[in-house]
């Protein structure tokens, strides 16, 4: 029943193409259709209908998965710039219809196996090649996004997709035609409903085949008896972002610059002048003194640069060009620096919680069940958890444990005493659900559909952001636990291939240790993994060669945790076996004794490790202390070197009454203001002793001084006063109260 | 008083057998045809239009079947820079590290654009103002006082005059206050003579093409202000071994037969592995791109590798077998690549324990090095 007053308007878009956009919106406003039909796949009109939910900030992907098998589905994302979105966004103002005219992705994705919306490039190559474009993005971006004319731009997409579709003939798959078999039945369908003014929004490429005039009704019936029942599917939103954008294929993917498109977008007339002013705002914020003439005197070289190269407007490539030329004075490294920001950008999209839930979601939830932890999900407060591992349930709860902390989901706090004393296969956990990890489990929808996909990509994104090795070594720990072996040795990659960068020894002593303990955790699997033992190798290398420069120059709150790293390293080494470094370690260590090379903390603290290791008797120690003391001049190394050699803990030093008696000869001989000077030194060190070992320190200190005289150096002799002021704080910090 | 020799200038027929003729005239039949091609707009008293310079200077063939030689080979993306500079209201600065063709990318786009590459300074530490800007005839100063045909006119002057490119070679080894000099010409288009209550205004068309070596010792940074009149644009490195390598090569085989006059068996091999050795530690990546590695203070351009060769060549001839192994190439390597020993001392140590050591054919060049470190 069409009658003459029906009409049908096809706008050819580009998918995420600002000028698409704000053509359309124009377009549509003076046409003022009553119905609208997207590009969409059809099993999508759920989430479509949600789309008026003023919650929706994009960018975001709509979810289209199969409930019963949930690790497939497509996500076709959504920008703020994307013509399809504004288009539906007018229509949800408008009141009208949006309807998702595509071929059901629970049919799509039964075909030959081609992703999703796999557009016909070849013929836009083909005119973007002949025009001198190397790339077709370009090209699309210089005659179709950056025209700023009046002039109604549609119809000339139309003749030219039209043109390039007859005289090419590409070779198109046959998802194509059922695809726009199917987009031409909805159309009919909507005229038949009675809508006089239908805008239909698609991909350019299909305007031409959406010409209802050139193709019979039952022909596209027939054609479409062919398609396989679709698969029951459900759809839904979910967070993007501008990263997953640029990255991830599938439905209208490939936008390389979405930060970028989002500037044509909002300041089409002067997305030059916009990004060259972000540009050296970000550098600047780098550090870079950008002068503010700079900034128009790059605008100027970016036109000058478009001129040469025949282009109505800057794009993208010639800003950068100017921009490293005029304000970083050519250092290109700046401008990599800052890309990320520049061109991806980092928008994230939100999904308010009226919107159903996401697979990641229902996968949650069904981990939960297996693992028998709903009644711990549902308990407000703290729940207690002790798991053998042996047992199948229990083991599911620690992996999904394990996963949700991989993903930032501390449900779950393991306690490392409780599962060292009971052997390897038991755990113990506090559970403690918070408000907070709903949001947290939505947003993490956007790097996978199950837990185990999305702990995994997340994983990896972690490791490529973070600065700290020790950090990503951790990652590869937790991994194995999580049952995530791919994963662990993907971080290992990314650990090999960054930790020449990090400059920092102590980390790297850190991640070695990590990455060991990991080693041992699952040897088995590790055996014939050779590159594993490579890595370590190479961290053991750089941190032999780096440690003499790191003894030299770290502060006096590094100098508090290397010794405990030395240590560890020890220990580390000696697990691997290798004696060589081993040796070669305390040579080391012993010469920078010698050579007094290093933190006085450090070196006091090394004294004792390699006293504790037997490399060093106890009356060499005797001697080194006596002669740290002797330097009366300088009580601040003294006592930092002794505050080395006590720190840690204080069953092996108790014995040494010799030790103790020197300390405490040397400490009475301080006057008042130096006493005050090392008494936080010394605190640090000797106040994390248990109170019975300082009972026992002071008894054998007592019964020291009634054997023997307290001077057997002459020092100054204090003074009454003196005396009064240091007892008291002598005997606070030999018996503390309790 | 010695003998009056003849100064009579050489005949223009003479002008091919000049070791080196300018590129206008070298290339003359090249930049005629260009001209005579060239239907885009010019920029006021530019000879041809921005994309005939292009062409000029990446090479192409015209509408008529000339070919273009390519006078730079590398990315066309530099080459648009610096032109696109040229039609701004700033100067170009190409910057790079020996060997990287600025004064040959400089010396062809004023040819291009002013037909004339010869207005040139060439920097030094004790280069005095006047050769900026201008000097005197003292004969025709003492004679009839301050009057313009006393005046000596600089490379600058002519050019602001001409509305024509200046060139200023390795303008970072010009002391601090005499390079400021240039901040009026640059930023007013002005030079003032005060002497004759006169001054220059540049015509239309008139720039500046300054050079520097921005990793070399004693340079003078150019001020901040100064620095603000020019855009700058940095020759890269080669960008592929077998480019560098033969950079390398046909420099060492040229240089050896200058010095010692004879053809030598070039060490191939040699000079391969020493290219490798410095791409990686400049780029911070194993060729294989599977490592990253630590970058020293060190330069390590191929110009450095082309002088590690040669003193190795002769150090193998002098004092050791007479053909070049590791041996006399561990001293040169050693001290290009330790700059700065805090902190270079131990990427080279960790260059050499991981990377080297792990290749089973550069196991003499390991010792060698290993010795002599």
């Amino acid at each position: 029943m069409s009658s003459k007053e029906q009409d049908i308007r096809i706008y050819g878009i580009r998918h995420h193409g600002p000028g698409s956009s704000r053509r359309l919106l124009e377009a549509l406003q003076a046409f003022q259709p009553d119905c609208l039909l997207v590009e969409c796949p059809a099993d999508g009109q759920q989430g479509l209908d949600l789309i008026g939910d003023a919650g929706l900030i994009p960018p975001l992907a709509l979810l289209i998965y199969r409930p019963d098998h949930p690790g497939e589905a497509a996500h076709l994302p959504f920008a703020r710039f994307s013509p399809e979105w504004l288009a539906a966004r007018y229509a949800t103002g408008h009141q009208i219809p949006v309807i998702a005219m595509d071929l059901p992705w629970g049919i799509q994705a039964q075909l030959s196996g081609s992703p999703i919306r796999s557009d016909q490039r070849d013929p836009f190559s083909f005119v973007a090649r002949t025009m001198g474009y190397s790339d077709i993005e370009r090209w699309w971006e210089y005659y179709f996004e950056q025209e700023h004319g009046q002039e109604d731009l549609f119809p000339s997409i139309a003749r030219l997709m039209a043109t390039l579709r007859e005289d090419l003939q590409p070779a198109e798959d046959p998802d194509t035609h059922l695809r726009e078999a199917w987009m031409r039945r909805t159309m009919r369908e909507y005229q038949l409903r009675g809508y006089q003014r239908i805008a239909v929004v698609c991909g350019a490429y299909h305007v031409p085949a959406l010409d209802l005039k050139f193709h019979r009704k039952e022909t596209d019936t027939r054609l479409l008896e062919s398609c396989p029942p679709a698969w029951n599917t459900a759809s839904t939103w979910v967070p993007w972002t501008y990263f997953n954008l640029a990255n991830r294929s599938g439905y209208g993917a490939g936008v390389l610059s979405p930060a970028w498109y989002d500037l044509l977008f909002e300041h089409p007339q002067h997305a030059t002048i916009h990004w060259m002013t972000r540009t050296a705002q970000l550098l600047r914020a780098k550090g870079l003194p950008i002068p503010p003439a700079s900034v128009p005197a790059a605008v100027e070289m970016a036109e000058a640069l478009a001129t040469l190269r025949s282009m109505k407007q800057p794009g993208y490539q010639e800003l950068e060009e100017s921009a490293c030329a005029v304000l970083v004075d050519g250092n290109a490294q700046w401008l990599d620096i800052i890309r990320e920001k520049n061109l991806i950008g980092d928008r994230i999209g939100k999904v308010p919680p009226s919107i159903p839930r996401t697979p990641l979601q229902e996968d949650f939830h069904r981990c939960v069940r297996s693992a028998r932890l709903t009644r711990a999900l549902e308990t407000p407060g703290k729940v207690q958890l002790d798991l053998d591992q042996r047992k199948p349930t229990n083991h599911l709860a620690s992996v999904l444990l394990h996963r949700l902390i991989l993903l930032d989901l501390p449900w779950g706090k393991l306690h490392v005493r409780g599962d060292r004393a009971k052997g390897r296969s038991r755990e113990s956990w506090t559970l403690q659900w918070k408000h907070i990890y709903g949001m947290r489990l939505l947003e993490a929808g956007l790097w996978g559909l199950t837990l185990r996909d999305a702990s995994h990509a997340y994983a990896l994104h972690r490791a490529l952001e973070t600065e700290r090795m020790a950090e990503i070594a951790d990652r590869i720990h937790r991994c194995l636990k999580a049952e995530l072996p791919r994963t662990a040795s993907d971080l290992a990659t990314i650990l090999h291939q960054r930790f020449a960068e990090q400059q920092d020894i102590l980390d790297l002593m850190q991640a070695l240790s990590s990455l060991i303990a990991a080693y041992q955790y699952d040897q088995d699997s590790w055996q014939d993994d050779t590159s594993l033992m490579t890595l370590i190798d190479r961290l053991i290398t750089r941190i032999r060669i780096g440690l003499p420069s790191m003894m030299q120059g770290v502060s006096d709150e590094q100098a508090r945790t290397l010794p405990g790293q030395v240590r560890q390293f020890i220990l580390d080494l000696r697990t691997l076996d290798k004696h060589d470094e081993l040796d070669s370690l305390y040579a080391f260590l012993l010469e920078s004794l010698l050579q007094e090379s290093g933190h006085p903390f450090v070196l006091g603290a090394i004294t004792r490790l390699v006293y504790e290791e037997g490399r060093l008797e106890h009356p060499a120690i005797l001697i080194r202390l006596q002669d740290h003391l002797r330097h009366h001049d300088d009580i601040l190394t003294a006592s930092h070197w002794c505050s080395g050699l006590l720190s840690g803990s204080e069953t092996l030093l108790i014995h040494l009454a010799d030790l103790w008696h020197l300390i405490d000869q040397w400490i009475q001989q301080l006057d008042e203001a130096a006493f005050t000077e090392i008494l936080p030194i010394f605190r640090k060190s000797v106040g994390a002793y248990s109170a019975g070992a300082k009972r026992q320190i002071a008894l054998i200190l007592a019964r020291d001084t009634r054997q023997r005289p307290l001077h057997i150096h002459p020092g100054p002799e204090l003074s009454e006063a003196q005396q009064n002021v240091l007892l008291p704080v002598l005997h606070h910090w030999l018996y503390p109260v309790r | 008083m010695a003998k009056r020799t003849n100064t009579k200038p050489p005949d223009l027929a003479d002008i091919h057998q000049v070791l080196r003729p300018p590129a206008e005239e070298l290339y003359q039949q090249e930049l005629t045809a260009l001209v005579a091609q060239d239907d885009r707009h010019r920029p006021p008293q530019w000879r041809m239009s921005p994309q005939a310079v292009r062409t000029y200077l990446m090479g192409g063939t015209l509408p008529d079947g000339t070919i273009i030689t390519p006078k730079y080979i590398g990315q066309p993306r530099i080459i648009e820079a610096a032109i696109a500079t040229l039609l701004t209201d700033r100067a170009l600065l190409l910057i790079g590290v020996p060997g990287t063709a600025k004064t040959w990318v400089a010396e062809h786009l004023a040819a291009a654009i002013s037909g004339n590459s010869t207005r040139l300074i060439q920097g030094t530490s004790g280069l005095a103002e006047e050769a900026l800007r201008y000097s005197w005839n003292y004969a025709r100063l003492l004679q009839d006082g301050p009057v313009q045909e006393a005046l000596v006119p600089s490379p600058v002057y002519r050019a602001m005059e001409d509305g024509a490119i200046v060139r200023i070679e390795e303008l970072t080894r010009i002391p601090s206050d005499v390079q400021d000099s240039l901040i009026t010409i640059l930023s007013e288009k002005i030079l003032p003579v005060p002497e004759l209550n006169t001054r220059v205004q540049a015509l239309p068309g008139f720039n500046l093409i300054a050079t520097a070596n921005d990793r070399d010792r004693g340079i003078n940074d150019l001020s901040s202000a100064l620095r603000r009149r020019f855009n700058t644009v940095v020759m890269p490195m080669p960008a592929t071994l077998k480019e560098e390598v033969r950079i390398v090569q046909d420099r060492v085989r040229a240089d050896f037969l200058k010095t010692m006059k004879e053809e030598i068996p070039l060490p191939i091999h040699e000079i391969e592995r020493l290219v490798i050795l410095f791409r990686e530690l400049r780029q911070g990546r194993t060729e294989d791109q599977k490592e990253k590695l630590r970058i020293p203070s060190s330069t390590l351009s191929a110009a450095e590798a082309i002088s590690v060769v040669n003193q190795g060549l002769a150090m193998s001839r002098y004092f050791g077998s007479g053909t070049l192994t590791a041996d006399d190439l561990a001293p040169g390597i050693h001290q290009a690549v330790i700059k700065d020993p805090s902190t270079d001392t131990e990427i080279w140590k960790e260059y050499l324990d991981t990377v080297i050591k792990g290749r089973k054919e550069w196991d003499d060049l390991y010792q060698a090095c290993r010795k002599f470190s």
